[in-house]
């Protein structure tokens, strides 16, 4: 959790992550920012983020995007 | 049939009639009965390629499931590393598939739409390397709607592969998706997770939601027939003339062009809904407010956003969370650039996207420049955005105030101007001159002199302004989320009456129509 | 229940709504001035009450085929051409169904070109329908005139001034021969006719009838004309036994040459061609029907004039 807080602070530093419902309504995330984040996942967490996890779904806030890593972790 | 003719409407209604009749679990078949004859009437025999793209991506789909359930069988009596090797075995393959499906749905688009341009381009390699020339071929029809459900289908395909959903085992049902009548000409690209339930199952006539649909088909027709049909007057006149026109002149007809095209196409596209939702199929949402957009890529959000979705969703993830961007962000970043690290990857997919975005418009380098235009604005955005915040910081200018966000739409809207009138230029260098004439031949006395030379006059400007009034307003107010439509609803009957008979009266006594005026076609129609 | 009457009472409103509006924009003369298109055309709005004897409508074949002026010289015989470029019969109907407002044609002389120009079904409704001809047809033509239209010509009664000294002829001096074969050859064959002109020809019989006017189908001399056209506008006349004059098959009679009388190779006549026209349905006329010689009535004397000019 906050190995991911750190990560997402390093791409959009100033913000309270956790506080944050849905960081794509609140436009804090974009899709270049998606893919840096990815990028950033993928090397920390040694798993392999595709297109089709990338939904919206996924990437609401802090607590979609730890079960998207850990799931794909367990795989 | 074009959208914008008594036939069509016609037709809407003939269809209309049998969809309403006809029991709920056969209702698509009416759907596709009309789709048929309405594609077939504007295409005929070219017909032939829409029904071989659905093929391809039906019999590619079909595989792709059976591979999958497959999969999923013998999984359960396997050890994990066997498991491991069948996946890899299966995702190769299923690769395969998919490839060789998109292959024949982007082949035909290539070869019908594109052939003459790769010919041409092909000519003027260089004479020593002696390649054989091919035959250039003129310019040939296209089947009506390729570059839109050329989309479609491999969207469909691509999200069966990725698991977002199951193939569609009735081909009927196929051919439907990709060629539901009001959609196929100018969009919305529709997505089959979205858009298959509604589409199949069969909704029984409603009163209300008949009224609404008729509301948003005359308010698409107001869009086009008075403000884009109108504007066209003065663009094309002053285009006729660009490399002598006053600049002011140039950049009016500029901003008026970006009204035509917006008016036209956010009109069709509420014409279209319209249209879909008398039957009550929801379709996607083409336009959100696009000039109240802040940057270059909000208004791509905002604008044709089914377009831009589908290449966010198929081309720019694809492309940049493959293994070799992933491997080149790694690498950059190993070597202490981290700001670089994070920006590569993303810039030099967007370069994709945005060269296949332009090329998609039309087979010429002017669309790939027009790509590349808003790719270039927005590549200097992401890196200058430090800067910039820097500068705004010890300015004291506060980002998220009024006045600030006043500054930054004017400077997106110019922006869009400028790639419309390279959108509207013959050629790149046309565009050049066309910019050249604005910023060395500015003199506003000269402007407002000459203003009322091209084809309107001070009535017509005056009908402009009261509807760029009028879309202003309920742009506003759907911004602040206010449904228009339903707060019109809720209104006393009198009011409600005066303004819908306004609507369309406005329609039939100010459309640029009949004596007098030429029927413009839709301008995004013919991608 | 309700909502039944409450589509109906909108429908009504918006009725309305299209009814003034054409009421408003539509021009109030038939001068180019006040915005009248095909002033030519109608020109007949501005003769005076029932002075009209008999009614020519039919496309640009009539319009250059036909010559009032002429049938006045030789009987005194008042006419006027309702012409228009490529007319299809449901405007035909429409014009003719204008002028039995002013006018009491007693003959209806209908040229059989335009039943072989094609029509919609949706076009035709529109032409032949009393409430579209009054709201959705004039606002179509004249919703542009938005622009010039004032305030005060708003309740204004339309007042038509325009004067046609030619009475609706299309004049035209060249000479352009025609050089090719003989088009009339005999045959057995029907030109099949669409559905929406058989129904509108069963329309413009009824309102001929009802307005006791008598009908008279004819075909002006054309090298687009053949014989099986023909033997389909026999057999139309046939069935409501109303007389087919084919001037086609009339070319010896009418001392017809396709080397003078036309005026663009074989399509249109000229004025010499015209006249030849005119002549010979003048003597069917007399021959047949008893239509009145206004020539010594004083109250025709701007008759008179005109044909003094004519002549000149």
């Amino acid at each position: 959790m906050d190995r991911l807080i750190e990560i997402l602070e390093e791409i959009k530093p100033g913000v309270e992550y956790k506080a944050i419902p849905d960081l794509l309504e609140a436009k804090i995330l974009d899709s270049l920012k998606i893919v840096q984040l990815v990028a950033e996942l993928n090397d920390e967490f040694d798993i392999e983020i595709t297109p089709i996890d990338v939904v919206p779904e996924n990437f609401r806030n802090v607590d979609t995007i730890l079960a998207l890593v850990e799931r794909l972790s367990e795989e | 049939m074009s959208y914008i003719s008594y036939q069509f409407f016609l037709f809407l209604g003939a269809v209309l009639l049998g969809y309403t009749v006809t029991p709920s679990k056969y209702k698509w078949c009416v759907l596709l009965a009309g789709s048929a004859v309405f594609y077939w009437m504007n295409s005929r025999w070219l017909t032939v390629f829409l029904l071989c793209t659905t093929t391809a991506v039906y019999a590619a789909a079909r595989m792709l499931d059976s591979m999958e359930e497959g999969f999923s069988l013998a999984k359960g009596h396997l050890e994990r590393e066997e498991k491991k090797r069948l996946k890899a075995l299966v995702a190769g393959q299923k690769r395969g598939v998919v490839i060789c499906g998109l292959a024949v749905a982007f082949g035909l688009l290539l070869w019908l739409k594109y052939g003459a341009f790769f010919a041409g381009c092909w000519q003027h390699l260089p004479h020593h390397w002696r390649l054989p020339q091919p035959p250039v071929k003129t310019r040939m029809f296209l089947p009506l709607g390729i570059s839109y459900y050329t989309l479609q289908a491999a969207g469909y395909l691509i999200d069966v592969s990725r698991g977002k959903c199951k193939a569609c085992r009735n081909f009927a049902k196929l051919a439907l998706f990709l060629t539901f009548f009001p959609q196929i000409t100018e969009g919305p690209i529709g997505r089959y997770d979205r858009l298959s339930a509604p589409l199949f199952e069969g909704h029984p006539f409603e009163y209300e939601r008949f009224t609404k649909g008729l509301q948003r088909i005359v308010f698409g027709l107001f869009k086009k027939l008075v403000i884009a049909d109108r504007v066209n007057l003065f663009v094309s006149a002053v285009f006729e003339e660009s490399g002598t026109a006053p600049g002011g002149i140039l950049l009016l007809a500029g901003i008026l062009y970006t009204l035509q095209i917006y008016a036209e196409f956010s009109g069709c596209m509420d014409l279209v809904i319209g249209c879909a939702e008398l039957f009550g199929i929801p379709l996607d949402e083409n336009f959100a407010r696009p000039f109240f957009a802040k940057s270059v890529s909000e208004f791509w959000r905002r604008w044709h956003i089914t377009l831009g979705a589908w290449f966010k969703d198929y081309v720019f993830y694809s492309i940049s969370l493959s293994k070799p961007f992933m491997r080149l962000s790694k690498f950059v970043r190993r070597r202490g650039n981290d700001f670089l690290g994070a920006v590569l990857p993303a810039a030099m997919a967007l370069f994709f996207t945005w060269l296949g975005t332009g090329f998609w418009h039309g087979a010429a380098w002017k669309y790939a420049a027009y790509g590349l235009y808003y790719y270039l604005i927005m590549l200097a955005g992401m890196l200058l955005e430090p800067l910039f915040a820097k500068v705004c910081g010890s300015l004291r200018i506060h980002r998220q105030g009024r006045a600030f966000s006043l500054f930054a739409m004017g400077r997106t809207a110019l922006a869009v101007v400028g790639g419309m009138l390279l959108f509207r230029a013959e050629s790149v260098s046309e565009w050049g001159t066309i910019l050249a004439g604005i910023f060395g031949r500015f003199s506003l006395r000269e402007t407002l002199a000459s203003v009322l030379r091209y084809d309107m006059d001070r009535k017509d400007f005056a009908v402009i302004a009261v509807g760029v009034v009028i879309l202003l307003v309920i742009g506003i107010l759907q911004e602040k989320g206010i449904h228009v439509r339903e707060a019109i609803a809720r209104r006393p009957l009198p009011v409600r009456w005066a303004l819908y008979l306004a609507l369309v009266m406005a329609v039939i006594v100010f459309g640029a129509y009949g004596r007098g005026y030429e029927a413009v076609d839709f301008i995004y129609g013919q991608f | 229940m309700e909502k039944v009457v409450r589509v109906f009472c909108f429908l009504f409103t918006f009725w309305l709504c299209l009814a003034f509006s054409s009421d408003f924009l539509k021009p109030k003369n038939n001068t180019v001035e006040s915005g009248m298109e095909k002033t030519e055309l109608y020109g007949f709005l501005s003769e005076p009450n029932h002075t009209i004897d008999l009614a020519v409508i039919g496309d640009s074949s009539a319009g250059n085929g036909f010559s009032p002026m002429k049938l006045w010289g030789d009987y005194g015989i008042t006419s006027y051409v309702c012409a228009e470029g490529w007319q299809t019969l449901p405007q035909g109907y429409r014009v003719f169904k204008k002028m039995l407002d002013t006018q009491k044609p007693k003959i209806v002389l209908l040229e059989t070109d335009e039943f072989f120009q094609p029509t919609g079904i949706a076009r035709t409704a529109l032409y032949v329908s009393d409430l579209a001809s009054k709201t959705v047809l004039p606002l179509y033509d004249y919703h542009n005139r938005w622009k010039d239209v004032q305030a005060k010509e708003m309740m204004r009664r339309p007042h038509y001034t325009y004067h046609s000294a030619v009475k609706g002829q299309w004049r035209d001096q060249n000479v352009k021969p025609y050089n090719g074969k003989e088009y009339m050859i005999e045959s057995r064959e029907e030109s099949p006719l669409s559905i929406t002109v058989r129904g509108c020809f069963a329309l413009f019989d009824e309102i001929c009838r009802r307005s006791h006017v008598q009908l008279v189908l004819f075909t002006v001399p054309n090298t687009g004309w053949n014989y099986s056209k023909h033997n389909a506008m026999v057999s139309c006349a046939g069935k409501i036994c109303v007389p087919y004059l084919d001037l086609n098959l009339e070319r010896k009679k009418l001392g017809f040459d396709w080397k003078t009388d036309t005026r663009d190779g074989g399509t249109h006549l000229n004025d010499q061609g015209a006249n030849k026209v005119t002549g010979y349905i003048g003597y069917y006329l007399k021959e047949n029907y008893v239509l009145e010689d206004h020539r010594q009535d004083h109250s025709f004397d701007h008759w008179k004039e005109d044909y003094q000019k004519f002549t000149k």
